[in-house]
C-alpha cells in the first residue's frame, strides 16, 4: 500500500519536474543571474514539494512551486548580499537605465530587443511581466506567487506594458 | 462608464483578466464606443504577443537528466534510511506542537501567519535541508486542557501515521508567555514565513493575557534526550504577525553542529578550534617468548597516517602522538621486494613473503626482524570488473579547496583509468542524501565528469543515510566475482542521523560480508575524524588513505590505484612464534590496533585485512637476542613448562606463519617460513628497503614519543633515509627526508649530525 502510494507520488513528482523544472530554473535564474544557483533553488523547491502533503498543494501546484522557488531564490540572494560576496545579486534586481552588457547582443532581432527593453523596467514589473508572458499565469496566480494583491499585479503589468509600448514607439518601430 | 486609457483595468481586460462578468461587459461597452480605447487594447495585446514571442525564444537553462533525477527524488535519503527516519520524527513532534499551539493558543489581532513544519532544525548559513513531512498524527485536544481561553478549539485532522512511526503524543507542559521576544529569532521566523506563507486568520480578543498551558495526559514519546526551546515572538504593538515555534533537537546533534560551524570558520586556522579526533595509541612493550611466544596481527595496508603526519609537518606543527600509526607510515612507501611471478590464474601465491634481519639502528644490541609481503602485480588489463560507488560528503565542511575540489580531481583521475567493463555511481550526502550519478559504465567519462562538476558543498552531514544509499546502489549493480566497492570521500564529520561510530561500522561490516568493501579517503583538516574513518575502513575491509594534495590524489588514484581498489587475497593474518632459546624479548612496532588473539589466527571466521595487487605490507619486530644482558629479566624462568629441545634447529629465531584466503574463498591457506639467527646482517649491509623502513619506524617512534627509540635522533633518521633512497619512483622517499628535516627543526633540538653508531653484530 505504502509503496503504491510512493510510486504514485514519484510519478507525480516526475511529471511536475518534466513540466516545470526548466521554467522554474529560468525564473530563478532571472532573479539570481546564476544558472547553477538557480538549479539548486529549484532542487530545494522540489524537496519542499515532496515534504508537503500532496492534497495541500495539488490544486494550485504551479503557483505554489513558483512561490516557493521565488522565496528560496530571494533568500539565497539575501544571503549572498549579507555575506558581501559579490554585488551581482544586487545589480540584477535593481532597475538599470542602461541595458546590461550581457544583453547588448543582437539588437537586430526584435524579440531579443523587447527582452532587452524589459531589462530596463523596475524589478517588480519585470517579474510580473515574466510570470504573465513567459509562464502564462493569471493575475491571481501571479498575485499568489509574488504575495501581492491582484490589483497590485494589474497595476504593475499595466504600467510595464505602457512603458514598453512608449519605448517601442520611441525607437521607431 | 468612463474609462481612461491609463486605467489598469483596460490592460486586465485586454489580457482577458476581468473575471466579473458585469464589469467585463461595462468595459467592453466603453471600449466599443471609443476608438482610442480600441487602439489601446490592440496595442496592449500586440505588446503581449511580442513579449510572449520574445520570452519563448529566451533560452531555457539546460537541465541534465541527473539534475532532474535529483529534483524528482529528493526523498531517496528518507526512504532508504531508518536513521534519517528517526531523525525526522523529533522535528515532527515539534511541528505537531506548533500546530496545536498555532491553532489553539494564539489569539491575536489581525492576521496570523504560522510556519510549523520547517522551523525545527536550527538554521545556519550553510543551508540545512531538513526532511520533514506533515502526515500522520491524530491530534485531539480537549478544551479543558487549555487555560486562559474559552475559545472553541480547532483541531487539525491529518492522515494517520505511517506504521514505523514512533508512538507519538507528548507528555509535557508548555508554558507560553507573551514576554519572550527574541529579535534574532523573529528575523529568522520572518524569513521562514516568506518561504511558507501559510496565512491563517484567527479571530481574537486582543487584550487577553496569553498564558496558555497544555497538559496532555499519558503520552509517550520514544525519543532520544532532547534539548527544548520554545519561543514565541509576537509583534503585539504592531498588531501584526505572531510567529511561534519550538525546536526539539537531540542534544548530541546540537553540540555537534556547533562544533562543525566553529570548525568551518576556522578551517584556515587549524590550531584554533581543532576538533580532530584520534584513538590513543599505546606503544607496545617488549614481551618474553617464555610467556608469550606468539605474536599475532592482521595486516594493514592503510597509508592515511603518513599523509596526515605530513600535513601537520608542512603546516609547521608536530603531529599529535596519537595521529602517528607507525605501520601506516612504513606501508606508505613502495618497496622493491620481488612480487610473485606466477599469475593467480596459474595457481601462484597472491603474495610473496620476504624475511630479513639486521641490527636496530636505535639500539646496537637489538635486532630488527622485517616481515614483508608483496602482492602479485596483476596486469591492469587482467583486473576484475569494478562496481564502484563513490559516496561523497558535500556538506559545508567539505567546501574548502583541499576537500571537494580535490575529490573531483581524484575521481576524474580514477575514471580515466577505467573502461566500459566498470561501473561508477556517485551518491552524495549532506543534510539529505541523493544519487547524483546512477551507476554508469566508466566509458561515459563526460557524463561522469558532468555530474561531478555540478557538485557543490553545502549543508550538514548525514553520513549514515548516505552510507545506506551507497550500499544499496552497490548491491543493485553487484558484479559477481568483481570488485564491488563503496569509496567514501569525507572529512569524517558525520554529525546527523546514524552518527554512532559503532552503528556505522556495523553497517560497513555487514556489507563487507556480502562482498561490498569500503575504501575510505579522508580529506581536509580541522575537524578530521581519523578514529572513526580508520575503524570504518577496517570493518569495511578496505584501505584508508588520506588525501591532502593533488600529488597525494595522484598517488592514491594512479600509482596505488590497483592496490587500493582491488584485492587479491583477504583476511591476511600473520603469526610469529619466537624461539625462547634465541630471543629474550620481542616487540611488534606499530599495528597496535591490529593485534589479534593467538587463537584467532586459525579461526577462519575472524576477519583481517585484505591485500591488493602490488601492495607492500611490512611489519618490523624489534628483537632482543638471548645473549643480551638486561638489568632485570622480563620474567623468571618458568618451572613447570615441559622443555622439549628442538633438535638441529636451535638457531631458529622465529617461525613466521601467514594465513590468507583467496578473494572468494571461505577457507584459509597457510604459508610458513623460518628465520635463523645467522641471517642477520650489519645495518649498513642491509637492503635499502630494510634500512629505509627502519628509518621510517624510528621517525614514527620519535614523533610518537616512544621510549624505545633511544639515541636515534631526527638527524640520524634523516641520514639513514637519505642513504636508502634507492630508485625512489614517485619521489616519496625524498619527500620523507624533507619531512624529517622539518620535524627536526620543529622539535627545536639541535642535535649533532649522525651520532648514531652503525655497526654489525657483536
Amino acid at each position: 500500500m505504502k509503496d503504491e502510494q510512493r510510486s504514485f507520488e514519484s510519478e507525480w513528482m516526475r511529471s511536475l519536474v518534466d513540466a516545470h523544472a526548466a521554467d522554474l530554473t529560468r525564473y530563478a535564474a532571472s532573479i539570481l543571474y546564476d544558472p547553477d544557483a538557480a538549479k539548486d533553488v529549484v532542487q530545494d523547491t522540489f524537496l519542499r514539494l515532496w515534504q508537503e502533503p500532496r492534497a495541500n498543494v495539488e490544486d494550485h501546484v504551479l503557483p505554489w512551486l513558483f512561490r516557493v522557488c521565488r522565496n528560496r531564490a530571494l533568500d539565497v540572494q539575501r544571503k549572498g548580499r549579507r555575506m558581501k560576496r559579490l554585488d551581482e545579486a544586487h545589480v540584477a534586481t535593481t532597475a538599470t537605465d542602461a541595458p546590461g552588457p550581457e544583453l547588448v547582443v543582437e539588437q537586430a532581432d526584435s524579440h531579443t530587443h523587447i527582452l532587452q527593453m524589459m531589462q530596463s523596467l523596475p524589478g517588480n514589473q519585470q517579474e510580473v511581466v515574466r510570470l504573465k508572458f513567459q509562464n502564462g499565469m493569471s493575475y491571481k496566480e501571479i498575485a499568489s506567487v509574488t504575495e501581492l494583491t491582484v490589483t497590485n499585479v494589474g497595476f504593475l503589468l499595466h504600467t510595464a506594458l505602457n512603458t514598453l509600448r512608449a519605448r517601442v514607439v520611441a525607437t521607431g518601430e | 462608464m468612463k474609462l481612461l486609457p491609463e486605467d489598469p483595468r483596460l490592460t486586465a481586460y485586454a489580457l482577458g483578466e476581468i473575471e466579473d462578468e458585469s464589469e467585463r461587459a461595462e468595459i467592453e461597452a466603453a471600449v466599443a464606443q471609443s476608438p482610442e480605447l480600441q487602439a489601446a487594447v490592440a496595442a496592449i495585446r500586440a505588446m503581449g504577443d511580442l513579449l510572449s514571442a520574445g520570452f519563448a525564444e529566451e533560452p531555457a537553462p539546460e537541465l541534465s537528466e541527473f539534475e532532474k533525477a535529483k529534483m524528482e527524488a529528493p526523498h531517496v535519503a528518507d526512504k532508504s534510511s531508518s536513521g534519517s527516519r528517526t531523525f525526522a520524527w523529533p522535528l515532527w513532534i515539534s511541528a505537531a506542537a506548533a500546530v496545536i499551539l498555532a491553532f489553539v493558543v494564539l489569539p491575536q489581532r489581525g492576521g496570523v501567519k504560522e510556519d510549523f513544519a520547517y522551523q525545527a532544525a536550527p538554521r545556519t548559513d550553510v543551508e540545512e535541508r531538513t526532511v520533514t513531512r506533515m502526515h500522520a498524527l491524530e491530534v485531539d485536544i480537549p478544551a479543558e486542557w487549555i487555560e486562559g481561553t474559552s475559545q472553541p478549539v480547532k483541531v487539525p485532522k491529518l492522515d494517520s501515521a505511517p506504521p514505523q512511526a514512533p508512538q507519538l503524543v507528548m507528555q509535557e507542559t508548555l508554558v507560553v508567555g507573551r514576554d519572550v521576544a527574541d529579535e534574532d529569532f523573529g528575523l529568522q521566523a520572518d524569513a521562514l514565513m516568506d518561504d511558507f506563507a501559510v496565512a491563517e486568520s484567527v479571530p481574537v480578543a486582543p487584550q487577553q493575557p496569553m498564558k496558555v498551558m497544555i497538559r496532555p495526559p499519558a503520552v509517550e514519546v520514544n525519543l532520544p534526550e532532547m534539548e527544548q526551546s520554545f519561543t514565541v515572538s509576537s509583534g503585539l504593538d504592531g498588531g501584526g504577525a505572531v510567529s511561534l515555534s519550538r525546536s526539539l533537537v537531540p542534544k548530541a546533534k546540537r553540540s555537534n553542529s556547533q562544533v562543525l560551524t566553529v570548525a568551518d570558520r576556522s578551517s584556515e586556522r587549524p590550531n584554533l578550534f581543532n576538533t580532530e579526533k584520534y584513538t590513543p595509541i599505546e606503544d607496545a612493550e617488549f614481551r618474553s617468548p617464555l610467556v608469550a611466544p606468539l605474536s599475532t596481527f592482521s595486516i594493514d595496508v592503510d597509508t592515511a597516517s603518513y599523509a596526515n603526519v605530513r600535513r601537520f609537518l608542512n603546516q609547521g606543527q608536530l603531529p599529535p602522538a596519537d595521529a602517528v600509526r607507525i605501520e601506516e607510515l612504513i606501508n606508505y612507501f613502495p618497496y622493491a621486494d620481488a612480487a610473485p611471478t606466477e599469475s593467480l590464474a596459474e595457481g601462484g601465491d597472491p603474495f610473496a613473503v620476504h624475511l630479513a634481519q639486521t641490527v636496530a639502528p636505535w639500539n646496537a644490541s637489538h635486532r630488527l626482524l622485517r616481515v614483508a609481503l608483496k602482492g602479485y602485480e596483476m596486469p591492469w588489463e587482467a583486473r576484475p570488473a569494478s562496481n564502484l560507488v563513490f559516496l561523497l560528503d558535500v556538506s559545508g565542511s567539505m567546501s574548502s579547496q583541499n576537500k571537494l575540489p580535490l575529490v573531483k580531481e581524484a575521481m576524474d583521475l580514477l575514471v580515466s583509468r577505467l573502461d566500459g567493463r566498470d561501473r561508477v555511481a556517485v551518491v552524495v550526502y549532506a543534510g539529505a542524501s541523493g544519487l547524483v550519478l546512477p551507476s554508469t559504465t566508466a566509458n561515459n567519462r563526460e557524463t561522469i565528469q558532468f555530474a561531478m562538476n555540478n557538485l557543490q558543498a553545502g549543508g550538514s552531514t548525514n553520513g549514515g543515510a548516505g552510507i545506506q544509499l551507497a550500499y544499496k546502489v552497490a548491491r543493485e549493480h553487484f558484479i559477481e566475482g568483481g570488485n564491488n566497492r563503496v569509496i567514501l570521500c569525507t572529512d569524517g564529520d558525520f554529525n546527523v542521523g546514524q552518527t554512532n561510530q559503532g552503528d556505522l561500522a556495523d553497517v560497513a561490516e555487514a556489507a563487507a560480508d556480502e562482498g561490498v568493501s569500503l575504501t575510505v579517503l579522508g580529506f581536509g583538516m580541522g575537524n578530521f575524524k581519523d578514529d572513526m574513518l580508520e575503524e570504518l575502513s577496517n570493518k569495511g575491509k578496505g584501505s584508508y588513505a588520506y588525501v591532502d594534495s593533488s600529488a597525494e590524489a595522484r598517488k592514491v588514484f594512479l600509482e596505488d590505484l590497483a592496490s587500493n581498489i582491488f584485492k587479491i587475497a583477504k583476511d591476511v593474518k600473520i603469526q610469529v612464534e619466537f624461539n625462547p632459546a634465541q630471543v629474550k624479548a620481542y616487540r611488534l612496532i606499530g599495528y597496535e590496533n591490529r593485534r589479534l588473539k593467538a587463537e584467532d589466527f586459525n579461526n577462519d571466521l575472524k576477519r583481517a585485512g585484505d591485500i591488493g595487487p602490488g601492495h607492500s605490507v611490512v611489519a618490523l619486530y624489534e628483537v632482543v637476542p638471548s645473549g643480551v644482558a638486561r638489568a632485570t629479566p622480563l620474567v623468571d624462568a618458568l618451572r613447570y613448562q615441559e622443555k622439549v629441545p628442538v633438535e638441529g634447529e636451535s638457531n631458529e629465531v622465529a617461525t613466521v606463519k601467514l594465513r590468507y584466503k583467496q578473494p572468494e574463498a571461505a577457507v584459509s591457506q597457510l604459508i610458513t617460513r623460518t628465520v635463523e639467527s645467522d641471517d642477520c646482517v650489519a645495518f649498513d649491509e642491509a637492503s635499502g628497503d630494510l634500512r629505509f623502513g627502519a628509518a621510517v619506524a624510528g621517525f614514527g617512534m620519535r614523533l610518537s614519543g616512544s621510549a624505545h627509540v633511544n639515541e636515534l635522533s631526527y638527524a640520524a633518521v634523516e641520514s639513514i633515509a637519505a642513504s636508502a633512497l634507492g630508485q625512489d619512483p614517485g619521489g616519496h622517499r625524498s619527500e620523507f627526508v624533507g619531512l624529517v628535516r622539518k620535524a627536526r627543526t620543529l622539535s627545536g633540538v639541535r642535535q649533532p649530525e649522525s651520532k648514531v653508531i652503525l655497526h654489525g653484530v657483536e
